[in-house]
C-alpha cells in the first residue's frame, strides 16, 4: 500500500497533481501542512488516499481526475 | 513521548478526551452558524482528533484487503478495488457538524475506505467478508441503499466498524453505483452546489434521480436499458444541467 496526496483544482483550472509518499506518518504530516497552506483557498484542495497504485485511485475517486463528460464516456466504454 | 503531526503536537500518545472533542465540535459548529471563524485552538484540536484516526485506518485497510484476498477462493475477486482515505477533510467534518447538528465525537467516518466491485453479486460477497472480518469491531450496516437508492438516488452499502475506540466507515459500491456518486461529486465541484446532500437546482436533482434509476435497471439485468441509460446520461450531462435550469 502507498500513500497518495492528491492536489486538485475545484474548477479544473489545472490537472490534479499526485504525490506518492511511502511513509504513513510523513503522509499525514504533509497532508496537514498542505491543508494549512490551502486554508481559505476556495479553488484548491488536497486529499490523502491510500492504495496499491495510482490506477486504483483513478477508479474509486475518479471525480478528482475526470470531468463529468469523461466519467460518462468511460461508463459508456 | 510527544509526537508531531504537521503543525500539531499530541502529547503522550493520548487523544483529546471525548468531552474535549465534543465541546470543541460544538464551539466550531456554533461559530460557523454565527458566520464566524472557529478559533485556532479548536481547529488544532480537530486536526489532532483527525490525526488520531490515521493509525486505525491503516489497520482497517490491511484487514479488509487480507480478508478479501483470503475470500478470493470462494468468489471471483477480479475487479475489486480497495482505496482508503485516512482523514476526512476538516471542511467536510465542519459541514457535517452544521448540517446534522451532530457531535464531533460521534462522527463515524473520519477514517474510511471505499471498495469498488464489479457487480451486485460481488458487492454482497464483499459485504459478508467485511462483516465477518469485523465481528469483534461492532460492525454495523449504517446505510444500505443498494436496491432502491436513497432519496437523492445514491446507491451503495456502508458499514461502520470500531477499532481501538475509533470509528471507521467502509463504503462498498459497484462500478455503476460509484459512477453516479462520482458524477455528483464532480458536478458539486464544478457548479458549487451540494447535490450530494440535496442542495442544488431541482432539475439537476431530478435528473440525477432518474439517472440512478436507469443505472439500477441496467445493473439488475435490463440489457435493453443500456442504450437508454447512456442517452439519458449524455442528454443530462453533456448539456450542462445548470444552463438547462435557466
Amino acid at each position: 500500500m502507498s500513500n497518495f496526496l492528491v492536489f486538485y483544482s475545484r474548477k479544473r483550472q489545472e490537472a490534479p497533481r499526485v504525490e506518492r509518499v511511502d511513509d504513513s506518518d510523513e503522509a499525514v504530516r504533509r497532508l496537514l501542512d498542505a491543508e494549512r497552506k490551502l486554508a481559505g483557498d476556495p479553488l484548491h484542495g488536497v486529499v490523502l488516499l491510500v492504495a496499491e497504485d495510482e490506477a486504483d485511485l483513478r477508479r474509486t475517486h475518479s471525480h478528482y481526475f475526470s470531468s463529468v463528460e469523461e466519467l460518462v464516456r468511460q461508463a459508456a466504454g | 513521548m510527544p509526537w508531531e503531526v504537521g503543525h500539531v503536537w499530541l502529547v503522550g500518545d493520548k487523544p483529546p478526551t471525548p468531552s474535549q472533542v465534543k465541546r470543541a465540535g460544538d464551539r466550531i459548529r456554533r461559530a460557523v452558524e454565527r458566520g464566524e471563524a472557529p478559533t485556532a485552538a479548536d481547529l488544532r484540536l480537530l486536526d489532532v482528533y483527525r490525526a488520531w484516526h490515521s493509525p486505525i485506518h491503516y489497520q482497517l485497510q490491511l484487514r479488509v484487503g487480507s480478508a478479501i484476498a483470503d475470500a478470493g477462493e470462494s468468489f471471483d475477486m477480479a475487479g475489486v478495488t480497495v482505496v482508503g482515505r485516512p482523514l476526512k477533510t476538516p471542511e467536510a467534518i465542519i459541514a457535517k457538524l452544521v448540517r446534522e447538528r451532530g457531535r464531533l465525537n460521534r462522527i463515524q467516518d473520519i477514517a474510511g475506505a471505499r471498495i469498488v466491485v464489479p457487480n451486485l453479486e460481488a458487492q454482497e460477497a464483499v459485504l459478508r467478508v467485511v462483516l465477518d472480518e469485523f465481528l469483534d469491531g461492532e460492525a454495523t450496516i449504517v446505510k444500505d441503499a443498494r436496491a432502491e437508492g436513497d432519496e437523492l438516488g445514491y446507491r451503495g452499502v456502508h458499514v461502520v466498524v470500531l477499532i481501538e475506540g475509533r470509528y471507521a466507515e467502509i463504503q462498498i459500491r459497484t462500478g455503476l453505483q460509484g459512477l453516479w456518486a462520482q458524477i455528483v461529486e464532480r458536478l458539486d465541484e464544478d457548479q458549487g452546489t451540494d447535490l450530494k446532500h440535496g442542495s442544488g437546482p431541482e432539475a439537476t436533482l431530478k435528473w440525477l434521480k432518474e439517472f440512478s434509476q436507469r443505472l439500477t435497471s441496467v445493473e439488475y439485468g435490463d440489457k435493453a436499458d443500456v442504450r437508454t441509460m447512456l442517452e439519458t446520461a449524455l442528454a443530462i450531462f453533456l448539456v450542462r444541467p445548470k444552463d438547462t435550469d435557466e
